[in-house]
């Protein structure tokens, strides 16, 4: 009888190859994009060095600046030319990028976009030209339907790039990874502890790596295993439950770091798992 | 206990329509590999392969796929197969043809 962890994982929302660092950052002068998708707290991962970051600003299309999170040893000083990343949003869900096209009191005019199909009242805009923020209190139609945003602050004129996200909602989803039939919930050898296998008692070596965003950067002994620890208490508790129930929800596990060079989005909230490959 | 997903797919004369029986036992996870392509792996290292004929931003087929073998696992052991209509298909009221079914489903 199957039974399953429900694992929220976060959405990949970018991926792309670093051209050559200018500091501890993310340059990416190929793709040009930050801007429309990336928001200070995202999580970078170099996944070719095996470092993760969080982004402490967006300085524009082709540079991210980073803090270098996790072990100390197994942190980076910036993301080197020709690594492969991976962008997360573990805090707020981008909604709607652009460009206003028209200047109207409190109001965000872009004809492209149809914001009905994605954005909602309390839903928070940056004018990234402007430098400054407000909230989406109604939506209209100037134009095209549903091309207008009211908006709380009278900030957007023609010209003015913004983004638009959902705030305190991790851009993620929920996977089911088999609890049963389970040989072994263990601690990987990854520079950054930041890793847990789950291994099959199948007839191949079938097996689950949790990726997750290790922050701290001298983590006592019961933190290096505290979840690969919570991960085999919830396979244990999901084991307990009537057959009916399929899946178990993983309640999480808090990472407890305050020290003063760990990320302050990440600190005293769940860790956020970033990765699951089953080989 | 043996469960199956029941889904349509194209044969190999990829014209015909078909119901496939895909096993949901033992699967360890399920993934969405690109925007037409979920593989379920099996504790045997096997993976299946679902190619659907409509491109979907990831996780949504993956999630679509997870939530029909969650539901069908939750059933009595004498409901075997549970019908599993891919994202993107339709079907005929009248005729009962599935429109959009899988392109093809591997298994290696």
């Amino acid at each position: 009888m199957e039974k399953y962890l429900n694992i929220p994982i976060l959405n990949v929302v970018g991926t792309g190859t670093s051209t050559a660092p200018t500091g501890v950052t993310l340059d990416d002068t190929t793709l040009s994009n930050f801007q429309s998708y990336v928001l200070v707290g995202a999580i970078v991962f170099d996944t070719t060095n095996n470092e993760m970051y969080v982004v402490t600003a967006v300085t524009s299309n082709t540079v991210l600046a980073l803090n270098a999170i996790g072990l100390t040893a197994g942190r980076g000083t910036g993301i080197a030319t020709g690594a492969t990343y991976q962008i997360f949003s573990p805090e707020n869900r981008v909604q709607a990028f652009g460009v206003a096209d028209a200047t109207e009191a409190s109001r965000l005019i872009d004809t492209s976009v149809n914001f009905g199909l994605s954005v909602r009242i309390g839903d928070v805009v940056n004018d990234i030209t402007g430098g400054v923020s407000t909230t989406v209190t109604g939506i209209e139609t100037t134009t095209n339907p549903n091309d207008t945003l009211i908006v709380a602050d009278d900030i957007f004129v023609a010209g003015d790039v913004f983004i638009v996200y959902r705030a305190n909602q991790p851009d993620q989803f929920m996977k089911m990874i088999m609890s049963s039939n389970l040989k072994m919930v263990a601690n990987t050898a990854d520079a950054i502890n930041a890793q847990v296998l789950l291994s099959y008692a199948g007839n191949g070596a079938e097996a689950t790596t949790l990726t997750y965003a290790m922050s701290k950067a001298a983590p006592t002994a019961t933190e290096l295993v505290a979840m690969q620890t919570a991960l085999s208490d919830a396979v244990t508790e999901s084991l307990l439950t009537e057959w009916t129930a399929v899946t178990f929800d993983f309640p999480g596990l808090t990472n407890p770091d305050t020290d003063a060079t760990n990320a302050p989005s990440l600190a005293n909230k769940e860790y956020f798992f970033i990765g699951s490959v089953t080989a | 206990m043996e469960k199956f997903l029941s889904i349509p797919v194209l044969d190999a004369n990829g014209a015909n329509n078909q119901e496939q029986l895909v096993s949901i036992k033992d699967v360890v996870s399920v993934t969405q590999t690109s925007t037409t392509a979920v593989t379920l792996a099996y504790i045997n290292t096997k993976v299946a392969t679902l190619t659907f004929a409509v491109a979907t931003a990831p996780p949504l087929l993956a999630v679509s796929v997870q939530n029909a073998m969650s539901e069908a696992l939750k059933t009595g052991w004498t409901n075997v197969a549970t019908k599993y209509f891919p994202v993107g298909s339709t079907t005929a009221p009248t005729t009962g043809i599935v429109t959009n079914p899988l392109a093809s489903i591997a298994i290696n």
